[in-house]
């Protein structure tokens, strides 16, 4: 399978995500998206590690994932927060840090 | 032969199936009104990721995918959905302020065939001859360990700094 | 250093009060005031012996000024000009005394003893400077006192209207003067007084016109019969005694390096002045007013007497008439004062019974006025008149000026004090106090002892004695004076009378009501164009780059709406735009 197969699909995923971001206005389905987005990146390097024959490409995947798991666990205590004070995860009502 | 047949490597095969529920699943999740939907279709697209991953030579990653993107992030993540079902409200799919319109899949679409014309455009690499090694894991742990110990190290005070932080952002703040 | 004493006494006086005068009472504020004057008039006093002894100047500098030759902080005094400095002091140093009885119970009353003190050190100033641009300043600095003090009582809109219209008018005059100045430093290559030559007659004619309206002659005359609307103290001071004769000591200082084609000009614009003045005078009906023309036309007269040479003639008429005229307005402001500001003479009478020492004062002002002796206007008017005698035409308009004048003082005296009161006011006066009464009664000893004394030759005005004029004269001038007073009196002790035939004299020959329809409008419309013009587009400028910059704030504040995803998609959006940059290039 060429390259370019799996990084054509990594960046049809990778825009799927971000639509995902700016289209949704639950958070979490955003939250959710995001994730997306980062899935589809770490595809592009796993896919490149295997093409140059070198494992940096996991190894940093592996890191994304780390990293993921982090963000997630601080978004979703966010979001709680949030759901709380305003009784909805709406992202369009939380629009008080506005200049 | 049949000059017609064409022959399926089960790479090929592999990533058609997988790939293509991938695809599904994650705009299925983009789609999708309720949350938990969204997820759940989520946690499927993950599992095709994942299969992808192996047949592309990473196991390891294959079991980590499962094990915890798969496992513990969506789980944690379809807990607070279901956590804030009572409380969370259900706004619309695509919200009305501020008025984007179009905006956003177009701006994603742009972004695509972006991408995809770098991807079109760019030189061929040839593949690597050198087999894969024998201990997958074992070469894993070398460059994980030894290349990448410094981010591999500020990971871990990453994941200690987000522990701290969900605690204290989660807490009920008493009135 | 005595010399500097003189100028210096009343200007610290000045800044004194000016700093700490708030803290101060009424009779303080005014002693200091008047103390630095006299220390002032001390310190030139003690001058005199030396100067008396062995003629010549003192000289007095101080310091480098400017890089112009000349033009140094320098003093210089000789006889003529101690004249002028005891003169200017004395009288001044009597009207700050009576200021603290007649400003009693004004709130400014600190502000008002600041600004006269800087005065008196301004005009000293132009008597001792020794350079002409050093005299500018102190010129100048007459101006903007004399600003200050026309519009002292500042809830008054004719008093500020009068301020303004006194500095623009000498703003004229002084603007020719500077003029002047530069063609003499291009032309003299020094601006020191005792070093000029000869000037030309363009030069000449900038700087009489400096006079001109410092002096209040024709043409730039209208501000001073306005400035009457300052207290009457101010009036004694600046419009009789010093500001107005500032142009006559300019005249007198340069007689020498000024053409004399432009000196026998002034001569002839000064005996004009003069009689149409006094006719005015004859028809005003507010009793300031009549002494303000009255200024107007005995200022001509020195002008008279400066432009044809006469300088002993003009110096003499300036001390004596300041003299008479201060005691006729420190007298009128005493009727002011006892009347409640009863300043319409057709209202007033009777106030010979009522306040008689206020009216003793002001009838010897009013016999200087109208030259009969022994007032020293008598002797100065003959000083000035023997030097006409060789130009008739002269000679003729002044003979006729103190004809009317004398008319005017007799008709002035019979209508407020002789006849009998024609109002409430003028039936309830009373006599002012001490502080107000004493300076009157100063003033009026002085115009009766100095012009027998001058003419005797006891007093040497340092510019030889009285010129020998034909015993006709005087015999003609006594007999004109008595003539015209008799005939003022017996006009007017009736009470007023039906005076319609003289309106065009009341309006001044309508001088003032045509600069009123041509030059301030003509100014007013340059003055609103250049506000258009210049202020208008810099506040334009200022408003638009306020504005761009508003709008363009308004604009970018847009993209905080506090949106998440909005900004979600700008950022997205950015990215895009990004790397569609790079793989473009």
């Amino acid at each position: 399978m060429p390259l370019a197969a799996y990084e054509l699909l990594g960046a049809l995923l990778f825009a799927l995500g971000a639509m995902g971001v700016v289209l949704r206005a639950n958070a979490l389905s955003m939250l959710i998206s995001v994730e997306l987005m980062l899935n589809a990146v770490n595809l592009t390097f796993v896919a490149a590690a295997r093409q140059y024959g070198q494992l940096d490409g996991q190894v940093i995947s592996f890191f994304v994932i780390a990293v993921a798991a982090a963000e997630v666990g601080v978004g979703l205590a966010i979001v709680i927060d949030v759901a709380r004070r305003h009784t909805t995860v709406d992202v369009d009502a939380a629009s008080e840090l506005r200049g | 032969m049949d000059a017609l047949t064409f022959s399926f490597t089960a790479e090929q095969a592999i990533f058609a199936v997988a790939g293509g529920i991938c695809a599904i699943a994650a705009a299925n999740a983009v789609l999708r009104h309720d949350p938990l939907a969204s997820a759940l279709s989520l946690t499927i697209a993950l599992f095709a990721l994942a299969v992808l991953y192996l047949s592309l030579g990473a196991a390891f990653l294959f079991g980590v995918q499962i094990a915890v993107y798969a496992g513990a992030i969506m789980v944690l993540l379809v807990f607070v959905v279901m956590l804030l079902g009572a409380t969370g409200g259900r706004p619309p799919l695509i919200a009305r302020r501020p008025r984007l319109g179009l905006a956003g899949p177009l701006v994603a679409l742009a972004l695509f065939a972006l991408l995809a014309a770098a991807i079109v455009r760019a030189p061929v690499v040839a593949a690597p001859t050198a087999e894969p090694a024998a201990d997958h894991v074992a070469a894993l742990a070398d460059v994980l360990f030894v290349k990448f110990l410094f981010p591999f190290e500020i990971a871990s005070v990453l994941l200690l700094a987000a522990l701290i932080g969900a605690v204290v952002l989660a807490q009920r703040r008493t009135p | 250093m005595t010399l500097a004493l003189v100028v210096a006494a009343p200007l610290a006086g000045a800044i004194f009060l000016a700093l700490f005068g708030g803290y101060l009472g009424r009779r303080t504020s005014g002693t200091i005031a008047a103390g630095a004057i006299v220390v002032s008039f001390g310190a030139a006093a003690a001058m005199a012996p030396v100067l008396l002894a062995r003629g010549g100047s003192i000289d007095a500098p101080i310091a480098r000024w400017l890089p112009i030759p000349g033009a140094d902080f320098h003093l210089v005094l000789d006889l003529t000009m101690l004249a002028v400095v005891l003169m200017i002091t004395a009288v001044s140093a009597l009207i700050a005394i009576y200021s603290i009885g007649y400003l009693a119970g004004d709130r400014g009353i600190q502000r008002y003893f600041a600004a006269l003190d800087l005065f008196v050190a301004a005009m000293l100033l132009i008597a001792v400077a020794s350079n002409l641009l050093l005299l500018f300043a102190g010129w100048e600095l007459v101006g903007l006192c004399s600003y200050l003090l026309i519009g002292h009582w500042r809830g008054r809109p004719a008093a500020a209207a009068a301020a303004v219209k006194a500095f623009v008018i000498n703003r004229i005059g002084d603007a020719a003067f500077l003029v002047g100045i530069f063609l003499v430093i291009t032309g003299q290559g020094t601006v020191e007084i005792a070093s000029i030559g000869q000037l030309s007659i363009t030069t000449s004619v900038l700087i009489l016109g400096g006079a001109l309206a410092k002096s209040a002659q024709v043409p730039l005359h209208t501000w001073l019969p306005d400035a009457m609307e300052g207290p009457t103290p101010v009036s004694a001071l600046i419009h009789a005694a010093t500001m107005v004769t500032a142009g006559v000591v300019l005249l007198i200082r340069m007689s020498g390096p000024l053409s004399d084609d432009v000196l026998l000009v002034a001569a002839i614009i000064g005996a004009i002045t003069a009689l149409g003045a006094a006719t005015v005078a004859t028809a005003q009906t507010d009793l300031k007013r009549v002494l303000a023309w009255s200024t107007i036309s005995q200022v001509g007269l020195m002008f008279t007497a400066a432009g044809v040479g006469a300088i002993f003639a003009a110096l003499f008429h300036l001390v004596s008439h300041a003299l008479f005229k201060a005691s006729l307005f420190l007298g009128a402001g005493s009727v002011l004062h006892a009347t409640q500001d009863e300043i319409d003479i057709r209202r007033l009478g009777g106030m010979a019974r009522r306040t008689p020492w206020t009216a003793a004062g002001f009838v010897a002002g009013a016999l200087g006025l109208a030259a009969i002796p022994p007032a020293a206007g008598f002797f100065s008017k003959e000083a000035i008149a023997a030097a006409a005698l060789d130009r008739p035409y002269l000679l003729a308009l002044i003979l006729l000026t103190s004809a009317v004048s004398a008319f005017y003082a007799a008709r002035l005296v019979t209508l407020v004090f002789l006849t009998s009161p024609r109002s409430d006011r003028a039936s309830s006066a009373h006599e002012p106090g001490a502080v107000m009464l004493l300076p009157l009664v100063g003033l009026a000893l002085g115009t009766m002892t100095l012009g027998v004394a001058v003419a005797a030759g006891a007093i040497d005005l340092g510019v030889g004695a009285l010129a020998d004029a034909p015993p006709w004269l005087g015999a003609l001038s006594l007999a004109l004076a008595v003539a015209a007073v008799l005939a003022g009196w017996l006009l007017y002790r009736g009470g007023p009378r039906d005076e319609t035939v003289l309106a065009l004299a009341r309006s001044g020959y309508g001088i003032d009501a045509l600069y009123g329809r041509t030059a301030v409008p003509l100014f007013e419309a340059i003055a609103r164009a250049l506000e258009l013009g210049a202020e208008r587009t810099n506040g334009m400028v200022l408003d638009l780059v306020a504005r761009t910059a508003m709008s363009a704030s308004s604009a970018a504040r847009r993209v905080q709406g506090g949106y998440l995803r909005a900004y979600e998609t700008l950022l997205l959006a950015g990215a895009v735009a990004l790397l569609a940059y790079w793989s473009i290039r």
